[in-house]
């Protein structure tokens, strides 16, 4: 059933122009990035720097606007999934199908992640420019392309959120987009007020005291984005310590989205059909029942064809 | 009132086959509908008629379980329908009071789309939407974009939309409105159509004309009350009461001496004579108590030259007018 959604709503995406102008302006924008950082290289440090070096820097600049890509496209896919559907009065109508509220949100979930991931997809191709050089081994590139597959089923779950809860789709966009800048931009903001806080040691039990990123950054995408493959100002230490447990930025990064993402959807599936909860059902049945057990009596089932 | 739909309705008291128990439905302080009983049998095209803002969407909405009553319960086949949940997505087609499209899918993508959300095998699909197509004659607009359709075209892909899970019951809200006349009769047409084959459609309008040529019962609704419900007959007869007739006479001699005549029998009512020889009275009763006036008149020796009877639709119009102008009032 979720699969006729997904169909519906991949042939509505594709059919407008957009969509691919979007593809290729994306790719563009990655490629042309990836040349001004190679050639800027070359003709500042003709021996300096080796060619590893040069991949790695590649990588990282490519990383970090691949994700602000995703955290300001996803959005633009799904911050009106529902409310968008309200406004074109198609939802009613899907209301009376047999769709669940369960497929309904992940049909759009998948629906507007299918373009997030194609980006990414698409991507795959300048990313891999980055082995030519090489200074980035495969596991890394591995962690980070699954640190980006989940901030956009993330940062997608939280569009669908808040076209749930909020009726008009231009007030859910903004929403989403304030959302994701406090996420991005709080941390920093504490990092500026109180440097001071940014140079915490921790010592562990036996352990040589180690300095650790301070709390407020312990859900930041490019911290642990960059974490998963450790360019050298990120070294001191990769690990947030937790009584016995140890783990490092992304693997906590990852464990923090995959939550709130799952918060983000049971929210959406609860919300988005008023009072279809199986609880509401049986609350208000229950006095009905026993009506309805006296009203069949009186009326005995007559031959109905 | 066409004898034709009123001869589908079942003589005989069968169980109905939704049966609307005290419902109400109550927004924060507003009563938009208040303890409406209504049983709608098998197989009628049933009329809900109210002026705007009636509560004719809002039991429309509560019948396709995109509202839960306040108090109330609806009965699907002697079954209640929040004991059953999901039979309403079963058994009910709506088409609401707007086309809710998409407009860069097809004909018949956009059909597809709500065969497959209603769960209908994929290989079973492409024949139903060809017969749907079929059915409401949009079959050369197959993969012609929705958004290019005409007004007509859409409303009637909405009601194949509607249909696409071959629902018992139909539920039409508005579905005349902003149609032009022919598109009105061809929408007419294929109603009929669909209660040969053997549907319930429940339609809503605010013009009863609209209904009255084409529903086997109605039901008027005002200010979320309902006024009354039944057979077409039924209610025109228990509204009815009156009847305006339009008496001629040769010359305007005796005209005087007639409304005179007219008055002085307890059946008339509102004798009124506004051209010179032209009488117009409401006369009370069915068509015997009429012919008696006729008779009367000519054994009288009045120079009659014409006696005629206001046509029913009319009638039944005036009868509506009147009702939802007494509700205004109260």
């Amino acid at each position: 059933m979720f699969i006729a959604l997904l169909i519906k709503e991949m042939r509505l995406r594709m059919r407008r122009e957009r969509t691919i102008w979007l593809i290729v302006a994306y790719i563009l924008l990655l490629g042309l990035l990836g040349w001004m950082y190679i050639s800027l290289i070359n003709t500042n440090s003709n021996n300096g720097a080796s060619w590893g070096s040069i991949g790695s820097g590649l990588y990282t600049i490519l990383l970090i606007v691949q994700l602000f890509l995703i955290l300001f496209i996803t959005p633009a896919f799904t911050a009106t999934a529902i409310n968008g559907e309200k406004e074109r009065q198609t939802f009613d109508l899907l209301l009376c199908s047999r769709l669940s509220s369960t497929s309904l949100i992940i049909g759009k979930l998948l629906a507007g992640l299918i373009n997030a991931l194609l980006l990414i997809a698409a991507s795959i191709p300048i990313f891999s420019l980055v082995f030519f050089f090489g200074g980035v081994s495969p596991l890394q590139a591995a962690g980070a392309l699954l640190l980006s597959v989940l901030t956009a089923i993330f940062i997608a779950s939280l569009g669908i959120c808040c076209s749930t809860l909020v009726a008009r789709p231009a007030l859910s966009t903004a929403i989403t987009y304030m959302l994701i800048l406090l996420w991005l931009g709080l941390p920093l903001l504490l990092a500026i007020i109180a440097p001071s806080t940014l140079n915490r040691t921790v010592t562990i039990s036996g352990n040589t005291p180690t300095l650790q990123p301070p709390i407020y950054f312990i859900w930041h995408p490019i911290i642990a984005i960059l974490n998963t493959y450790n360019p050298v100002t990120l070294t001191q230490s990769s690990q947030y310590t937790w009584g016995a447990i140890s783990l490092s930025y992304w693997e906590t990064y990852s464990i923090l989205t995959v939550i709130t993402t799952a918060v983000f959807l049971l929210i959406s599936i609860w919300r988005v059909k008023p009072r279809s909860s199986r609880l509401y059902r049986r609350l208000r049945s229950q006095p009905k029942s026993k009506l309805s057990g006296s009203n069949s009596q009186e009326t005995p089932a007559s031959a109905t064809a | 009132m066409q004898s034709s739909a009123l001869s589908a309705t079942p003589a005989e008291t069968i169980e109905p086959l939704i049966k609307i128990q005290n419902v109400s439905k109550r927004y924060h302080t507003t009563n938009a509908l208040n303890d409406i009983n209504l049983d709608i049998p098998r197989g009628s095209i049933y009329g809900l008629i109210g002026p705007n803002g009636a509560g004719k969407t809002t039991l429309m909405r509560i019948l396709a379980a995109l509202l839960t009553p306040s108090s109330g319960q609806v009965w699907f086949d002697q079954q209640e329908v929040s004991t059953m949940p999901g039979i309403i997505q079963r058994k009910v087609g709506y088409m609401p009071d707007f086309f809710g499209v998409y407009p860069d899918l097809t004909s018949a993508e956009y059909l597809e789309f709500y065969a497959g959300i209603h769960g209908i095998p994929r290989q079973k699909r492409a024949g139903i939407i060809n017969d749907l197509l079929e059915l409401v004659e949009l079959t050369s607009k197959r993969d012609a974009l929705v958004e290019t359709l005409s007004r007509g075209m859409k409303q009637r892909l909405c009601l194949a939309r509607a249909l696409v899970h071959d629902p018992e019951i139909l539920l039409l809200d508005e579905p005349a409105s902003g149609l032009d006349p022919r598109a009105r009769v061809e929408l007419r047409e294929l109603v009929r159509t669909l209660q040969e084959l053997g549907k319930t459609i429940i339609i809503s309008s605010h013009i009863l004309l609209e209904l009255a040529e084409m529903c086997s019962d109605i039901a008027i609704l005002q200010n979320g009350q309902l006024i009354i419900a039944g057979n077409v007959e039924q209610v025109t007869r228990q509204l009815g009461g009156e009847r305006q007739v339009e008496i001629r006479l040769l010359d305007n001699t005796r005209v005087t001496e007639t409304i005179e005549y007219l008055k002085q029998r307890t059946e008339v009512h509102a004798v009124t004579n506004n051209e010179d020889t032209l009488i117009q009275a409401d006369i009370e009763g069915d068509d015997q108590a009429l012919h008696q006036v006729l008779i009367d008149l000519i054994t009288q020796g009045f120079p009659v030259v014409s006696f005629a009877p206001r046509s029913g639709g009319g009638r039944l119009e005036e009868v509506f007018l009147h009702i939802t102008e007494r509700g205004n009032q109260e």
